[in-house]
């Protein structure tokens, strides 16, 4: 295992890696408020069209976005497992732990496309597009436009977070992090986790709240 | 080092835990969504988000053995989320205009009628929100 | 050594610390030569330099769209340019003066040269993102002003929607340059927090920092929370216009209103991202040139932190005739209030201190008097500005224009200038001419005065803003601000060539020229690449003046 390298400005590894950790904590709070644009846009205007925004979440394929919530609470699940796997020093199980959480992350994705999928056959675009004639009136358009927007944000933040993971399961594989090296490794998994945390907000919003 | 040792501590059954508390949860929120609870859904849902958002905050993100510094965080940015969508909900909420949402000029000259008449019922905040809907269904899609 | 050494007694070139000594290891600016030791530096002295260069030029361009629009405002009709050019200009002078000059500023230049210097630390925690934090504002501010090139922008630097969406300029350029900008703002400001929590030295607590890093700290809190709502609205801005998906489109149902929601959550907390960093330098000031200690360092502390935390509550102020609930513009109306608590308890704090102090009336000592009475003046009118019933017939008339003037130029350019003379001879080892400092820190007050003081009266009078024609009757009062305002650029000038000059054929600075006790002018006249040869220990407060400058010295060193 190559040996961590302490950085000029730092006076103790831990010192680095907790300054590691904790930017990285920093930075999923400016994630957060990233996405509190797009919710707070939501919360005005279901406020605005309750009715509409009901029957619109309706049209929404709940079971595929039920498996989905599932699908990211598990992969978020193996995630853990595998730091601590590798904090075990159990290196197979923990490159198999993350690249099972990859193979989860793809599904997800997978699924989504064909939800948007069925979206489109029923003539739902985002913006002008539009042209469902079933689901009329600003209410419903608002809606999926936002349904568009957060999941297509949140679906960025997917396919950033699957490159953290492959990232994390070369290294894993190389020997790259084992016990007492973990840090970065761990780095990794947060940034996945917040992904799991956004869409748990996202399901609710999206799919439940339905007529 | 502290943090190593407490996840040490921890078997790989801690994490089936808390998978199965989160996919119980999941179980909860969706049948509650069936059960069509009224004003009631909205917070219940919510409740039930913020509860798996803090157990995977907590335990897969390890935050219940961080120290305050860091937990911090997460807690600061989440409030000012709440803040802005407070107000903004505030803003909405409380405008005496009828319908709650802005009503474009250029739309056909029945929406005159239906703004004085809605004028009228401006009073009625509590259920201006079933009405908005319902005047501007009348109003005809785009 | 008891007595104090006065700065203005140095001959120059015979410290312990001169460079002509080769075993000494050589300053920031030596050690490394050639373009890619400077481009490719990680060096945070050197990004600070290297900001320094590029934001003096945005603070330039930036008043030269002034100029044209104040010129264009001499005569009550067009004077030297059409209404549509005009409406470019205004929109250009805030955006380039807001996004790429006034949020870097003190945070990029003087923050990133002092923070780690000043809690002892060999460099910020994540040098390369600082390096990174660099380059995308330079990628930033070139996309931003390409659009000028580009047929320019006239929606104000606001970009209010509807208008935003539909108008023909080139907003979508202007929108992903602000989008890029904001991400370098973030990577600074991440810096600089985890900096601030694990590089304190050892012995230094959270109260024996100096209370400039207490507020760029702060400032880097707003800058984290506050800029990712702005990046995404502005994102939905240019997917409505190059993909149609209205969210604030009245056609679609969509609310411009929520627009100004969004924008101000963070335009709001953005103001106190420009005045805290310039009441951090403020707080240095006072102390070294009163030789005092602050009359209470918590108050300013934590002041600071308390403008940074309840600056994020009072954005519907500037809604309040946009169309909002009443009920939420009493909210943000009573919430506005708090902040000027804060800011007030700096004011009172700033000017006890003063009081028995051994005063030198230095360039930097000037800035902070202009600062004391200018922003005193600013900020009282925001609070006025923010008293929905005043603002209904203050908004958008110029009294609001020479409100912001007074805190972003009277405060923030006062304080950006006067740290530019303070922290002169520790970046370039150089003393500037007092002299000069002196006559064109007076003139650049005079300017501000003329240019800024016939705004509240024409606002007051009813001259709305972003006007390009206006009733003869305002033309004199716009006479007399555009007379100002040549007369503030030309100072602002002078002091840039003051500065310049001082660069090349100033008199070698000696350290700790100003005879201060921050931690920053314990170290050699111009600090080392890595700041210090051994880390510091700390074991006394930055402003203990009651020690005398050995002693000083000797409770930053390891024993």
């Amino acid at each position: 295992m190559p040996a961590r390298r302490l950085a000029d400005q730092f006076e103790s590894l831990e010192k680095q890696e907790h300054a590691a950790k904790f930017g990285l904590w920093v930075f999923l709070a400016s994630e957060i408020l990233l996405f509190a644009a797009l919710f707070g846009l939501y919360t005005a205007y279901r406020l605005m069209y309750p009715a509409e925004f009901a029957r619109a979440a309706g049209h929404n394929n709940v079971a595929i976005g039920t498996i989905n919530t599932l699908i990211l609470i598990t992969s978020s699940a193996t995630v853990a497992l595998a730091l601590w796997a590798v904090r075990g020093g159990l290196k197979r199980l923990a490159s198999g732990l993350v690249l099972f959480s990859i193979g989860c992350g793809v599904l997800f994705l997978i699924l989504k496309g064909v939800e948007y999928n069925q979206h489109f056959q029923a003539g739902i675009f985002p913006g002008e597009a539009y042209r469902n004639a079933e689901l009329t009136g600003h209410g419903a358009e608002l809606f999926f436009n936002l349904y568009y927007l957060i999941t297509g944000l949140h679906a960025i933040h997917v396919i950033v977070g699957l490159v953290v993971l492959c990232w994390l399961a070369e290294g894993s594989l190389r020997g790259r992090f084992g016990p007492g090296n973990q840090a970065r490794f761990e780095l990794g998994t947060l940034y996945w986790h917040l992904v799991d945390i956004v869409w748990i907000f996202v399901w609710p919003l999206l799919y439940l709240l339905r007529e | 080092m502290a943090r190593t040792e407490a996840a040490a501590r921890h078997r790989w059954t801690h994490y089936l835990v808390v998978w199965l508390a989160l996919v119980g949860l999941t179980a909860l929120s969706l049948l509650l969504s069936f059960a069509h609870l009224g004003s009631l859904d909205t917070a219940l849902s919510l409740l039930i988000a913020a509860a798996k958002s803090t157990i995977v905050l907590l335990f897969f993100m390890h935050l219940i053995e961080e120290r305050f510094t860091v937990r911090m965080v997460p807690v600061l940015a989440l409030a000012y989320v709440a803040l802005l969508l407070a107000l903004m909900a505030t803003d909405v909420l409380g405008r005496r205009t009828f319908p709650r949402a802005p009503v474009p000029l250029d739309e056909p000259g029945e929406e005159g009628d239906a703004g004085r008449a809605a004028a009228r019922g401006a009073d009625r905040h509590g259920v201006s929100g079933r009405h908005a809907d319902g005047g501007r269904e009348r109003e005809g899609g785009l | 050594m008891s007595e104090e050494r006065d700065y203005r007694d140095d001959p120059g070139g015979t410290s312990p610390f001169d460079q002509a000594n080769l075993s000494f290891p050589p300053d920031y600016l030596r050690d490394g030569r050639g373009i890619r030791s400077w481009l490719l530096t990680t060096d945070h002295k050197r990004i600070g330099v290297m900001f320094y260069a590029i934001i003096v030029l945005m603070l330039g361009l930036g008043g030269i769209f002034a100029l044209l629009i104040r010129t264009e405002l001499l005569t009550p009709e067009r004077t030297v340019m059409s209404a549509s050019a005009y409406n470019r200009f205004f929109t250009l002078h805030g955006v380039v003066m807001v996004f790429l000059f006034m949020i870097p500023s003190i945070p990029n230049v003087f923050g990133n040269f002092l923070l780690p210097i000043m809690i002892g630390a060999r460099d910020l925690a994540f040098p390369r993102l600082n390096l990174a934090s660099f380059y995308v504002y330079c990628v930033g501010s070139t996309v931003t002003l390409a659009a000028a090139i580009w047929g320019g922008v006239d929606t104000g630097w606001t970009f209010y929607v509807p208008y935003s969406t539909s108008t023909e300029s080139s907003v979508f350029l202007v929108a992903v340059g602000i989008f890029i900008l904001g991400i370098s703002s973030i990577l600074t400001a991440l810096n600089f927090i985890v900096t601030t929590h694990t590089l304190r030295a050892e012995g230094m607590r959270w109260l024996d920092m100096p209370l400039f890093v207490w507020a760029i700290y702060a400032t880097s809190i707003i800058m984290l929370l506050a800029t990712p709502v702005l990046g995404l609205t502005l994102v939905l801005v240019a997917l409505d216009r190059i993909a149609h998906i209205g969210m604030f489109d009245p056609r679609l149902g969509g609310d411009p209103v929520l627009f100004q929601h969004l924008f101000w959550f963070y335009s709001h907390p953005a103001v106190y991202i420009m005045i805290l960093p310039a009441m951090g330098v403020i707080s240095e000031t006072v102390c070294t040139f009163s030789k005092k200690p602050p009359s209470s360092y918590w108050a300013i502390a934590i002041s600071s932190l308390g403008i940074a935390f309840v600056g994020f509550f009072g954005w519907g102020h500037h809604m309040f005739v946009a169309g909002m609930s009443e009920i939420d513009a009493g909210i943000f109306g009573a919430l506005s209030m708090f902040v000027a608590i804060f800011s007030a308890i700096k004011v009172f704090t700033w000017t006890a201190t003063l009081y028995r102090g051994n005063i030198t009336f230095t360039t930097p000592m000037l800035y902070f008097f202009w600062f004391l009475f200018l922003f005193t003046f600013g900020g009282m009118t925001g609070v006025a500005v923010a008293t929905q019933s005043l603002d209904v017939h203050w908004h958008d008339t110029y009294f609001v224009v020479a409100h912001f003037h007074f805190i972003m130029v009277g405060g923030t350019i006062t304080a950006f200038v006067g740290a530019a003379h303070y922290w002169f001879p520790i970046m370039f080892g150089r003393m500037y001419s007092e002299r000069m400092g002196l006559l064109t820190s007076t003139s650049v007050f005079f300017g501000f005065l003329f240019t800024f003081v016939p705004q509240f009266l024409l606002g007051n009078a009813g001259m709305p803003r972003r006007y390009y024609s206006y009733p003869p009757r305002y033309q004199w009062l716009n006479v007399v601000s555009t007379g100002g305002a040549y007369l503030l650029a030309g100072a602002l000038l002078l002091t840039l060539i003051n500065l310049l000059v001082a660069l090349k054929w100033g008199k070698r600075a000696t350290p700790n020229p100003w005879g201060s006790r921050s931690f920053e002018w314990m170290t050699a006249a111009i600090p080392i690449k890595h700041n210090f040869e051994t880390p510091p220990v700390i074991s006394r407060g930055p402003y203990d003046y009651h020690l005398s400058e050995e002693q000083a010295h000797a409770r930053t060193k390891a024993r």
